[in-house]
């Protein structure tokens, strides 16, 4: 998995692209508990993510719970195969999800 | 005591509409006397003045032939109808009897004999009452217009042309008593004809409707029978490696044959077919038995072997009714064709290998089951290869018999076997059905006739890895799946899909299994993929954990058995199973 990384001031957004599943889930974990500080706005561009895992779902959770303290988070451009996923879990709740 | 309600009965209903054809024929035949009797009188035969019987004739005749001119319309008229061909009948002899009284003397039974058709009292002293007063009436009027009833006449001394009481009393006296007594004794032998006849009528009805209710308890338990066996083909639509198809036809509403198959793990199938001794619901009932405690014992882990000798024992206990079963009982192992079976006094089985001809396959036979306490089975082994066709029947085939008492016998079993080799086991079946037909003909089927088809088939191409069981394969067990689903021709959410589902289940078997080899197993077809996970680690079902709670905020939501939920809810079907010191997790995604 590839993660371009962008930043504007206090904005940061992380594109991924590939896969989000067990093996590279620590590589999004470094840089969400590495990355964030200072951050108020997190933006997740999944427009070239094919599909996560719970693993994955794991580091989101991680991402949602810190930027709820210091800021916001959104997903954008999520597929069809990882729509359902968010739906099934309930993390389509939890997530501030855009196009 | 018998009540007129019971009139409401069906069974009186149609009675009577029966009964209003049969007294309008009775009438015709009296009709048909009159006319006779006026016809000799014109002959000259009898000698009855002309202008009587001019007269009274055709009037008495028309009476008779009435209710038969009105009968199309009985129906309007319902339960009047038959007060109408009273009425007609006594009207009619009244006429004859005032025309010629001495000669119609026996005449005034009829309207009483009449009211019999109808097993009806009320109707017999209607018939009565009125043949009584008509009769009076008639004898009257004989006095004017016929030849007078000698008894009346004697009575009336119609010289003197007064009525005394003293006549009167003697009227009443010789002449209407002692013919009114005679039409009462009369109508009390029809009266208790038609009370015995009514109660015989509704003893029928009684019975009848506890046959049919005995015949509708027959349907039901028909039904659950057939309901016991599995009659859904094909049966194992995600296994391509094999094909099987049963039929049982029974001879009576429930019968003694069963067969049954059903996976005991996911490489292992159970094969049974037996014959019960007798017919009917006894046979049925013990039927039910020995598939219960056969199904039970083979799924519990026993052999073929195994499995007879502990059912043969238990079927033996409290076995007063002295019933016994044969049985042919295999497990087949689905990967390699590998057969283990054993044989308690079942017919030989049938096989056919692939290129060949069918023939017996002479085994040995145990005692039947329920015979003998501690019977001995033995049991045998047989490579089923791929394309051969194995064949198991009761002796309902093999003793077929036609309208001259020839058996169908095996002969000719396998001639119809070997003509239509070629077909799969459900037309199979269906060929050796058919000739069994002809064979029989009209003659009634004496034994349930049971068969049972199993054919090997080319296995669906199945590829497998076997990784290090540790995270770092799963880079590897996804590349594989997306191979073999890509060149399927897969969709590419369903690929992701199953990607996804092998990282959950693959990540807990590398972190928690404990496992020192894993296969990954995939066998993809036309529209569908079947995806197994093997493990040698501690046996765990992740199909039995509980779902997790997805409606908590971010804040208290666990990640733990989310993986397992999500695999659950994106796959057709997930399916545990701990066997051979394996754990088998299967998934299946179809497109």
């Amino acid at each position: 998995m590839n993660i371009v990384k962008t930043s504007e001031g206090a904005k940061l957004t992380l594109a991924l692209e590939g896969r989000l599943d067990t093996t590279t889930a620590p590589q999004l974990e470094a840089e969400v508990k590495g990355g964030l500080a200072g951050v108020t706005e997190l933006a997740l561009d999944f427009s070239r993510l094919e599909y996560l895992s719970s693993a994955g779902l794991r580091v989101l959770l991680a991402a949602q719970k810190i930027m709820n303290k210091q800021g916001n988070m959104v997903i954008r451009h999520v597929n069809e195969t990882i729509m359902e996923v968010f739906e099934v879990t309930g993390f389509s709740d939890i997530l501030t999800i855009e196009d | 005591m018998h009540t007129e309600t019971t009139l409401e009965n069906p069974i009186f209903l149609e009675n009577e509409r029966e009964a209003n054809r049969y007294s309008c024929r009775c009438l015709q035949v009296m009709a048909l006397i009159a006319a006779l009797a006026w016809l000799l009188n014109l002959l000259g035969v009898f000698i009855v003045p002309p202008a009587v019987m001019n007269l009274g004739m055709p009037v008495c005749i028309l009476f008779f032939l009435l209710p038969t001119l009105l009968l199309s319309r009985a129906s309007r008229l319902g339960g009047w109808f038959k007060y109408l061909i009273m009425g007609c009948c006594i009207l009619g002899i009244t006429v004859l009897s005032a025309a010629i009284p001495k000669h119609t003397v026996l005449a005034w039974v009829a309207p009483v004999l009449l009211s019999c058709h109808y097993y009806s009292r009320k109707l017999t002293a209607s018939a009565l009452a009125a043949s009584v007063v008509c009769l009076y009436i008639a004898g009257i009027a004989s006095l004017f217009v016929g030849e007078g009833d000698p008894n009346l006449t004697n009575a009336l001394r119609m010289e003197d042309a007064v009525i005394t009481p003293e006549v009167f009393r003697e009227a009443v006296l010789f002449f209407l008593l002692p013919r009114s007594a005679i039409l009462a004794g009369m109508s009390f032998v029809c009266i208790t004809v038609a009370k015995r006849t009514r109660s015989l009528l509704e003893k029928q009805a009684a019975d009848s409707s506890a046959r049919q209710r005995i015949e509708t308890e027959l349907n039901v338990a028909t039904q659950i029978q057939a309901d016991m066996l599995p009659r859904i083909f094909p049966a194992f639509p995600e296994r391509r490696e094999f094909d099987i198809y049963a039929s049982m036809t029974p001879a009576k509403e429930v019968g003694g044959d069963f067969y049954d198959f059903f996976l005991v793990d996911d490489d292992h199938l159970a094969i049974v077919i037996a014959d019960v001794s007798g017919k009917g619901v006894p046979a049925a009932l013990f039927m039910v038995i020995a598939k219960t405690l056969l199904k039970n014992a083979v799924q519990m882990g026993a052999s073929p072997r195994e499995a007879l000798e502990k059912v043969n024992d238990q079927l033996c206990e409290n076995n007063e009714a002295e019933m016994f079963v044969t049985a042919w009982l295999g497990v087949y192992e689905i990967s390699t064709g590998h057969l283990t079976a054993a044989n308690a006094g079942h017919e030989y089985p049938a096989i056919r290998r692939a290129d060949g001809q069918f023939a017996l396959f002479r085994d040995q036979h145990g005692f039947v089951l329920a015979g003998m306490e501690n019977a001995r089975y033995r049991e045998y082994e047989l490579e089923i290869g791929v394309g051969d066709t194995l064949f198991l029947y009761t002796d309902g085939v093999a003793e077929a018999t036609d309208g001259a008492n020839t058996l169908y016998g095996t002969d000719r079993m396998l001639a119809a076997l070997n003509r239509n080799h070629t077909l799969g086991p459900e037309a199979l079946l269906r060929q050796v059905k058919a000739d069994i037909d002809r064979f029989v003909g009209a003659a009634p089927q004496f034994d349930d006739i049971t068969m049972l088809f199993l054919q090997r088939k080319e296995a669906a191409a199945r590829r497998s890895i076997q990784p290090p069981p540790q995270l770092e394969s799963i880079p590897q067990v996804c590349a594989f799946l997306e191979q073999v689903l890509e060149e399927a021709g897969a969709p590419m959410k369903v690929i992701a899909q199953v990607n996804m589902a092998a990282d959950e289940i693959f990540s807990n078997i590398a972190r928690y299994s404990g496992a020192s080899t894993v296969r990954v197993d995939c066998e993809a077809m036309e529209n569908r993929a079947v995806v197994r996970f093997l493990d040698d680690g501690s046996p765990y079902d992740p199909t039995a954990q509980p779902e997790p709670d997805t409606s908590l905020p971010a804040e208290e939501r666990a990640i733990g058995g989310l993986g397992i939920f999500m695999v659950k809810k994106s796959m057709d079907r997930m399916s545990y199973d701990y066997t051979g010191g394996k754990n088998i997790l299967t998934i299946e995604k179809g497109w």
